[in-house]
């Protein structure tokens, strides 16, 4: 069975389709990426699975059950667990805080009112915590306040806040988008490095081709809503279709 | 109830919710625009009222009409440039304490120089003894009031959709970063809203003034019924504003003949009913606030 | 060993928080205020402590705690007058009944945020101003208020004077003990996260809005608490225990101390009934000075006094700081 089966995802804005009729299969271990053009309907996808907006047709499966109409928070327990574009993290809390959420949250899940707990019965959750920040390399900076922290660091920390609810299926949303080129490489590297034991499976969103054919052993093309192609790295890059819409105005 | 009581009570309704629409059109237009929550909105109001008094006891009616929408206009463009400019980048929550102590401020200084017990505030002397229109005697300064606020949201609608700073402003309410990209002086747009909507609060203070009479309270007691009106209707929809306005005085013009208990709570009965079934208010767009 | 000093700095802050609260009766008086001021302060503290809960936590600013503080007020002190002189039975039928309502009106106003919750909170506290004054005034003695209650009694023995602050004192440590360990509690955690970036919480598996409501609802209780426990010390019930005056001072009284510290709003209700009971006899101003103060606050030192340490801090050591942490406010 598929980790994540999408069929017919169709979603429209005041006339406009945003998403057409798309779908993809994400296998289990297999390391997918959504790529197309600004503007093709990847968020608006992606969006639609989180459970953030709803769609107007189609089905998501996500190991064989439905997460249409569940709330978002129902989704990300069940193990669909996203990175955002622009970090969203907890700017006022520290970076250690801000994973034992996470953690917090894996534990208890979706609402639990301890609210007498002491700080000491959530040991496991802080080290777990800990153990996320060490994956990412932030635990010298466990302390600092998360708003403090640079543009690229702000985004290992919420991988890192996102990595602490051992997700089954890790969705991330253009991981290295404004970032310089050294933490580019880095960020590369740490997800080639992460989820190689098939804890979880990765699905990528990029237009950084470099990214998405280091990173991703199966790629889903989106082209105005639809998707024009779906194939391995290098059916991708020999397909004229995608050539055409995609890659050829890219190259200019 | 006859015919003649209804109309009477209708007329009545329309005049309180006048009142009410100008003080919510102002703050919606600036909550549209700025995306500043103005809690000393109502302290305008009591500005207006306050200030007609002096200018209309002093120098008569006629200087009233002119100076008070004037003066205000400069209050309000003060307001802006003086306090307001500072937290447009700030949380809704520093917006909303730093008008609201800017309200009891001058709630507190009204208190100071004008007592604070009720002032009597009269109409021009023309338009206070009740007149025969037909189905009943009507005090004709209620009649003003309707006539007034007409006339003020024909202007203001002529304004947004006829002229090119109406077009800033209908784009900026519909989008703040779009003024951004239009190259637009957003200091200057903002800052003329902030007077408009002051303007509209003196004109309702000046109209308010003669038919409820004033104390330092006013502006608070206004404040908050004309908020529900804003949410009711949709925050940053105008159409929105006057329809709830008309409505809301509708609600409590009526209530009074029906049920009296509640002619003070209704307008809260209304407000709480109408956010359960419909969040965004009857017309507001999905996904503000 | 860190088991004992984290359990050792508990004890610690408790000690002198139970140290201040037990001798402000007698310290007030040197500063110039009255005794039966410090019973005042302290009521006013739990208020304050639970208002802290729901907006400095999660961010939500209320604007009709009053509701809670005299909806507590006036059940107390209804069963006060007219069914038993217990108190312990007065309070618990108080706050069992504003928990309920604050309960509903949490589920009803929590839906919308920012400027949308202050106003339907306001709206909510001046509907029931509104009911107590005409329609339910048979009840609550409308424009009199409630007057003429009889003085509580624990267990037989008369609660006034010292003994009724004692009393408040008691639920004073507790409500502080009790909302200090919330905050500290994971549940504190996600209110605190409310307030960071509610989205990001909603898409970490939590349901944002049931934690919200328990925040309204312990923040009501709070107020619920602290307005039984103002009608049977005043054996009175104002109808201004509705009013959203009070809503307003709530407010002020946390910008002056500082939101989301506890003991900040605790400081700052004493501050502001303080220069009240001493500026009052001197000056008919006393609002238009509170205002001032208030504005000053929120403009200059928007994290109230208890920010002034570290703003002082900040302000000394400016040139020695290197500038790199500047840059990074406006970021998000």
């Amino acid at each position: 069975m598929a980790l994540l089966e999408v069929k017919g995802l169709s979603k429209s804005f005041g006339g406009l389709m945003a998403v057409n009729n798309a779908g993809l299969t994400v296998e289990e271990g297999r390391p997918h990426s959504i790529i197309g053009p600004n503007g093709a309907g990847k968020s608006t996808f992606l969006n639609m699975i989180i459970g953030r907006l709803k769609p107007d047709k189609g089905s998501v499966l996500f190991s064989g059950q439905s997460l249409i109409g569940l709330q978002p928070q129902q989704i990300n327990q069940r193990g669909v667990v996203r990175v955002f574009q622009s970090p969203a993290i907890y700017p006022e809390m520290t970076v250690l805080e801000n994973v034992t959420v996470s953690t917090l949250a894996k534990r208890d899940g979706t609402f639990k009112f301890n609210f007498l707990e002491r700080p000491l019965k959530r040991k496991d959750a802080v080290t777990a915590a800990e153990e996320a920040l060490t994956e990412v390399d932030l635990i010298g900076q466990q302390h600092e306040e998360a708003k403090n922290l640079s543009y690229g660091n702000k985004r290992r920390l919420e991988l890192a806040m996102c990595l602490a609810q051992k997700p089954r299926l890790l969705l991330l949303d253009e991981p290295t988008a404004g970032m310089s080129q050294s933490d580019t490489i880095a960020t590369i590297n740490l997800l080639q490095k992460l989820g190689k034991n098939g804890e979880f499976t990765k699905v990528i969103i990029e237009h950084d081709m470099h990214v998405v054919f280091t990173l991703a052993e199966h790629i889903t093309v989106l082209h105005q809503g639809t998707v024009i192609a779906d194939g391995s790295p290098d059916e991708i890059k020999n397909s004229e279709i995608v050539q055409e819409a995609y890659l050829g105005g890219m190259e200019e | 109830m006859s015919f003649s009581q209804f109309a009477l009570q209708l007329l009545t309704g329309l005049q309180i919710g006048a009142i009410y629409v100008l003080v919510a059109l102002g703050l919606t237009l600036i909550f549209g625009t700025l995306g500043v929550a103005n809690f000393a909105h109502g302290a305008l109001y009591m500005i207006g009222a306050y200030f007609g008094l002096v200018v209309s006891s002093q120098l008569g009616w006629g200087w009233a009409a002119l100076l008070v929408p004037l003066g205000l206009f400069g209050v309000g463009i003060l307001f802006d440039r003086g306090l307001l400019q500072f937290f447009y980048k700030r949380p809704v929550t520093d917006q909303i304490l730093v008008t609201f102590g800017l309200a009891i401020i001058i709630q507190e200084l009204a208190r100071t120089i004008f007592g604070g017990t009720t002032k009597p505030f009269p109409a021009p002397q023309w338009a206070r003894i009740p007149v025969d229109i037909g189905f009943g005697y009507y005090p004709p300064w209620r009649l003003v009031i309707i006539a007034v606020t007409i006339i003020v949201v024909i202007l203001l609608f002529i304004l947004l959709r006829y002229t090119k700073f109406g077009l800033m402003v209908r784009a900026g309410m519909r989008d703040p970063e779009m003024v951004r990209y239009l190259g637009i002086d957003a200091t200057r747009l903002f800052t003329i809203v902030v007077g408009l909507g002051a303007m509209f609060a003196g004109v309702a203070g000046i109209m308010g003034g003669p038919a409820y009479s004033i104390e330092p309270g006013s502006g608070m007691a206004m404040l908050v019924p004309s908020f529900l009106v804003v949410v009711i209707g949709g925050m940053g929809s105008l159409v929105g504003a006057v329809i709830a306005g008309l409505l809301m005085g509708l609600a409590v013009s009526f209530s009074v003949i029906f049920v009296p208990a509640v002619s003070q709570v209704i307008i809260y009965l209304v407000a709480v009913i109408v956010l359960i079934v419909r969040p965004r208010g009857l017309f507001g767009v999905e996904g503000i606030g | 060993m860190k088991k004992q000093s984290l359990f050792a700095r508990d004890s610690i802050y408790m000690l002198i928080a139970a140290i201040v609260i037990f001798s402000l009766r007698w310290t007030l008086p040197l500063l110039g205020g009255y005794s039966e001021l410090a019973t005042r302060m302290l009521i006013f503290s739990i208020l304050v402590l639970g208002f802290d809960i729901l907006v400095g936590l999660t961010g939500y600013l209320s604007f009709g705690h009053a509701a809670f503080w005299g909806i507590g007020a006036y059940i107390c002190g209804y069963i006060l007058l007219h069914f038993t002189q217990n108190i312990l039975v007065a309070m618990i039928l108080g706050v069992l009944i504003v928990s309920i309502i604050a309960f509903l009106l949490g589920i009803i106003t929590l839906r919308r945020h920012g400027i949308y919750f202050a106003i339907l909170t306001l709206a909510f506290a001046e509907m029931f101003y509104y009911l107590a004054l005409a329609p339910l005034q048979k009840w609550t003695g409308g424009d009199n208020g409630l007057t003429g209650i009889k003085t509580p009694q624990l267990f037989g023995l008369e609660l006034s004077g010292l003994a009724m602050y004692i009393f408040v004192g008691i639920w004073t440590l507790i409500a502080l003990y009790t909302a200090r360990r919330i905050k500290n509690s994971p549940y504190g955690l996600m209110l605190r996260a409310i307030k960071s970036n509610e989205e990001r919480l909603t898409f970490t598996g939590i349901n944002v809005f049931r934690y919200k409501v328990m925040a309204f609802l312990i923040s009501g209780i709070f107020a619920g608490l602290a307005g039984t426990l103002f009608a049977a010390y005043e054996t009175y019930v104002p109808t201004e225990s509705l009013h959203w005056t009070l809503s307003g001072e709530i407010v002020i009284m946390s910008v002056i101390g500082g939101f989301g510290t506890l003991i900040g709003p605790m400081m700052g209700a004493a501050i502001v009934l303080y220069l009240e009971n001493v500026l009052s006899a001197i000056t008919d101003q006393w609002n238009l000075i509170l205002g001032v103060i208030f504005m000053s606050f929120v403009i200059f030192l928007p994290g109230g006094v208890m920010s002034l340490s570290k703003q002082l801090r900040r302000l000394f050591s400016r040139d020695q700081v290197p500038a790199n942490r500047t840059e990074s406010q406006g970021g998000d």
